[in-house]
């Protein structure tokens, strides 16, 4: 139990610093009204012990057709210590994804989920060609050579998409008003579809607060059973 | 039979049955402690390894569920078409050989089933076919199974029960689906642990509360719904622990699953496990039997070695007991027995020699260590039979109560027993049969030889020689009667009395030796009737009382007469005195003779003296009747009684009787005189009385004797010894009486010679009181009684 909490702390802290780049700057404050591309939404997620809960993706999927852009910037997913870096990662569709290997050792990673099935080995050091999902799902990754490597992506059909921070925030800024359905979605929520949906006309900045009624399950801890690694003797 | 070799045989048999029995028993009890442990042992083996073979499979299966969860290519076609994945689960199916593997979708639908089932072609089991199961596309009917971490199940199937291993299929952490793999649970499992353990093997399953059999390790169950009944039947009997003795069994129950049990049973029949050590059994048996019967066969021939001589000191004391002492127990034993057989070899010859000399001691005299009278007898039966004359001699030494008497019974003795060694100098002659000692000194020769003369010469010469002891010459003489055979008599017996009675007649006669005649005997025979008949004479009036007269010389006047008893019996007739007042006095019948006599004399005293005839009458006293207290007393009553004066009495006393005991004699005698009485010894001159003696008896008168006077008129010393008597006697005051007068000359001798009482049977014999009074009335020459 400790250890499960010791590992959700470790794991907020490390989000924090990464969601803070996604969307930080452009919406500070959600007094600060509409913007003149849109509004600013703000998610709070949180437990049912009303606990604020980091590293949840929250995104807002367009109801009533919504144009929206997309993002260009690609996402990269690292292999890091034998370990997906980070272990969840939203990309839109038809955003790069790249895999970066920044170990000094060959990993295969894998997805056999229907429709984004793919298997590439990245050697020490490289990164694979950009691969581009080009419809909404979700990606279960593993390692071949790692099993204990476990990775998520989730592809949108958004642009507003975020994980949330070390207080539960997400924060959505230049939202287009209309019809949305907010989504908090997590592999470990215990939810159908490991997701929470909302309905929400946005028609102002606002701050949806969700309260999860289903059990968030502990985050699997990628590391190796073993109790030293035999590879490092090379 | 309580013979002592059968007692220790029972002993023994007793002893060696206790001890196998205990032996026996222990080792059964071992044996069946073992057995019991064994099958424990094996039972619980049995369980063991099934319950490591069932672990082993699962372990297996878990192992084998998690390795091929793991696998990219099933991954990857795990979501894809359904036969990639089946091709691809198959393949991973043949890789262990099992029977069932299943997909099972992450959202619980099973994906892909596939079973091997298989056929029986004549019972044999064939490969399998491997075919989609009954439940793809269905809901997996445990959806807990897939939540809970529980890998391992039990799964039933379409009647079929399978071994389950489930594992996840996961993408990193999520989950894709579950791989599962199964090994039926079927008759190749429950023959395969057969094939270990040996122990028959069922699956019983329980479902619903009802048991029923899916495998059992028997081929043919299967094709027979009967034997398939009752492998059930035995099956719920032992998971019931209701074990049939025939069987030993164990069970085990897995409940893990829906409701259902799994019931695994295992036994075997008792008897085949048991049947290696039956066998034992038997070996045991026949081992134990086999011993029993050596040790009771040495237990036997042991009782019998230690009996044996036992047995034959039995026997030979039997032999002994029946008289037969030659035969000796041959021992070569050394230990106590053969000690005991060589005391009793020792303890028969001790028989044998005391035997011996108790038959010589029974049959010869101690002193002279000649046979004695038994010898005799035998050798006179000997004799008789061979119907061969022979002598019978019946020897007595002369004067030997002299011998005694003066030179002591030792040299009386000696002298016996010379005459013994004397006259067994004869026996050495072929005619000299037998010399035996019949005791004191008297002798029996038997001589096959019957010339008395030559016979008797012999024996006087041997006997010549004066035999000399301790400085003493001592002549030998013996004296002899003799009998012939069969001349006196063919009757041992009766010849030995009849030498006897011829040796007590040389007494009689001063012969030396007599031959017997028949006469002797007549007295010999009267003598022991009348021993009887005396006592009868007294009552039945038998006795009768003579009188002789003395007759007064000076006067020639009959003054005194003596009372003689005579006997006359009934069928002998008239018995002198001489044979019966002896016999009388060693009878103790003299007491009522002599009374007899005083009483019925004082009568006739009475008689005369009424017809004017007054005679002085003498009267025998014995010397018995000397001894008696109340002698004296008597006479003086009767005398009082009959009112006789008492001075009409005289008391003849024989010489030899004051001699015996003088002193009471004399004192007696003296009363007598003191009442007034006469007192006379009689027989004087025969008896050794010394003159001192007779000087203190207070007599009236000396009777001498007949033999003094008998042959008076030839004889100078008689008549020299009659005269000095008769003044001896005058000198002394007393009168003299001279009987045995027979004529004419002795009285007047006597007459001349001062003799005052004549008496015999020149006078007158003794005659009866009638005859008497009638003799003394009618006699012209003593007629002077007339003139009183």
């Amino acid at each position: 139990m400790v250890k499960a909490l010791l590992s959700i702390f470790c794991f907020v802290l490390v989000n924090f610093s990464f969601s803070k780049i996604s969307q930080a700057g452009e919406c500070s404050n959600i007094t600060d009204a509409a913007n003149k591309d849109g509004y600013c939404v703000e998610v709070i997620v949180r437990s049912r012990n009303k606990q604020a809960l980091a590293g949840m993706v929250v995104y807002l999927e367009p109801q009533s057709g919504q144009i929206l852009a997309t993002s260009t910037e690609p996402l990269v997913i690292n292999q890091q210590n034998k370990t997906f870096s980070p272990y969840l990662s939203v990309i839109q569709a038809n955003q790069e994804t790249r895999f970066v290997n920044k170990d000094d050792i060959t990993h295969h990673i894998y997805s056999v989920s229907r429709g984004n099935k793919f298997s590439f080995k990245i050697r020490a050091g490289q990164s694979n060609a950009n691969t581009v999902f080009d419809h909404s799902s979700e990606i279960a990754m593993g390692c071949n050579i790692h099993d204990w490597m476990s990775g998520h992506l989730l592809v949108v059909d958004t642009p507003y998409f975020a994980k949330s921070n070390g207080v539960g925030v997400a924060n959505f800024s230049n939202v287009k008003s209309g019809k949305y359905q907010i989504v908090v979605w997590h592999p470990q929520l215990q939810e159908k579809n490991n997701r929470v949906v909302i309905e929400k006309e946005i028609n102002n900045s606002e701050v949806f607060s969700i309260d999860l009624t289903a059990v968030l399950e502990e985050l699997p801890v990628q590391e190796n059973d073993e109790d030293f690694d035999f590879l490092s003797d090379y | 039979m309580k013979s002592l070799q059968n007692k220790i045989f029972l002993f023994f048999v007793l002893l060696l049955v206790v001890v196998q029995a205990i032996a026996f028993w222990t080792l059964y009890s071992a044996n069946k402690n073992q057995e019991i442990a064994e099958i424990n042992n094996r039972l619980t083996t049995a369980q063991t390894i099934f319950t490591e073979l069932f672990d082993r499979r699962l372990d297996f299966l878990t192992a084998f569920a998690e390795t091929a969860a793991q696998d990219y290519g099933l991954k990857q076609v795990f979501d894809d078409d359904k036969r990639s994945l089946l091709v691809a689960l198959n393949n991973h199916r043949k890789r262990i050989d099992a029977d069932l593997v299943m997909a099972i979708s992450a959202s619980g639908l099973i994906t892909g089933q596939l079973q091997r089932q298989f056929t029986l072609n004549a019972g044999v089991q064939s490969k399998g076919k491997v075919r989609q199961g009954v439940e793809r596309d269905q809901k997996f009917r445990f959806p807990q199974w897939l939540e809970s971490g529980q890998a391992t199940h039990l799964y039933l199937v379409d009647e079929a029960l399978y071994q389950f291993s489930l594992s996840p299929i996961t993408v990193g952490s999520k989950t894709i689906g579950w791989l599962a793999f199964g090994f039926q649970i079927d008759q190749r499992l429950a023959s395969e642990f057969k094939s270990i353990t040996d122990l028959n093997t069922n699956f019983m399953l329980k479902h619903e509360g009802a048991w029923r059999l899916i495998a059992s390790s028997k081929a043919n169950v299967s094709q027979s719904t009967d034997l398939q009944f009752t492998e059930k039947k035995l099956a719920q009997k032992i998971i019931q622990s209701q074990i049939p003795s025939q069987y030993i069994a164990t069970h085990s129950l897995i409940t893990e699953f829906d409701q259902q049990e799994l019931g695994v049973v295992m036994y075997g029949l008792r008897a085949n496990f048991v049947a290696l050590l039956q066998q034992q059994w038997w070996r045991l048996l026949v081992l134990a039997a086999l011993t029993l019967f050596v040790s009771l066969s040495s237990a036997y021939f042991i009782a019998a070695s230690i009996t044996r001589p036992i047995i034959r000191l039995v026997a030979q004391a039997k032999i002994v007991a029946s008289g037969n002492y030659q035969q000796t127990i041959a021992v070569t034993e050394k230990d106590e027995l053969g000690q005991l057989a060589q005391g009793f070899n020792e303890m028969q010859i001790a028989v044998i020699s005391r035997e011996k000399a108790i038959m010589h001691l029974a049959n010869h005299d101690p002193l002279t260590n000649l046979p004695n009278r038994h010898a005799l007898n035998k050798s006179l039966a000997d004799l008789t039979s061979q119907a061969q004359p022979f002598t019978v001699l019946h020897l007595n030494l002369s004067r030997l109560k002299d011998v005694n008497d003066t030179l002591g019974h030792n040299v009386g003795d000696e002298v016996i027993k010379e005459l013994g060694r004397r006259l067994q100098l004869l026996t050495k002659q072929t005619c000299f049969r037998l010399l035996t000692h019949l005791g004191a000194d008297e002798f029996v020769l038997l001589v096959s030889s019957t010339n008395l003369d030559e016979i008797t010469q012999q024996i006087q010469d041997v006997l010549e020689t004066n035999f000399n002891y301790q400085g003493i010459s001592l002549h030998l003489q013996a004296r002899m009667g003799v009998a012939l055979y069969p001349e006196n008599s063919k009757d041992a017996k009766t010849l030995i009395q009849m030498a006897d009675t011829a040796l007590h007649q040389t007494r009689k006669t001063g012969k030396l030796v007599q031959l017997y005649y028949a006469d002797y005997d007549v007295n010999t025979v009267e003598r022991l009737n009348l021993i009887n008949d005396l006592k009868q004479a007294i009552p039945a009036g038998e006795l009768a009382l003579y009188f002789q007269p003395k007759l007064c010389l000076r006067t020639m006047v009959v003054t005194h007469v003596e009372a003689l008893v005579r006997w006359q019996h009934p069928t002998l007739g008239m018995v002198p005195p001489d044979d019966f007042i002896h016999i009388a006095e060693q009878t103790g019948q003299i007491k009522a003779l002599t009374r007899w006599v005083f009483t019925t004399a004082l009568k006739q005293f009475k008689t005369w003296e009424k017809l004017g005839l007054n005679l002085n009458i003498a009267i025998n006293i014995s010397a018995e009747n000397l001894k008696e207290a109340d002698f004296h007393q008597f006479i003086c009553q009767a005398i009082m009684q009959a009112e006789v004066p008492a001075e009409k009495i005289t008391l003849e006393i024989t010489e030899s009787a004051v001699v015996e005991d003088p002193q009471a004699a004399i004192q007696l005698l003296s009363q007598f005189q003191e009442h007034g009485m006469k007192l006379s010894i009689d027989d004087y001159g025969t008896g050794y009385s010394s003159l001192a003696q007779l000087k203190q008896l207070p007599v009236h008168e000396l009777k001498i004797d007949k033999s003094f006077i008998q042959r008076l008129e030839h004889d100078e010393d008689d008549q020299i010894i009659v005269r000095s008597t008769i003044e001896l006697a005058h000198n002394m005051g007393l009168h003299v009486v001279a009987e045995g007068i027979e004529d004419e000359y002795s009285l007047n001798w006597l007459s001349k010679h001062g003799c005052e009482l004549a008496q015999g049977y020149f006078i007158s014999r003794p005659k009866p009181a009638k005859e008497l009074t009638t003799w003394l009335l009618d006699n012209p020459i003593f007629s002077l009684i007339k003139k009183n």
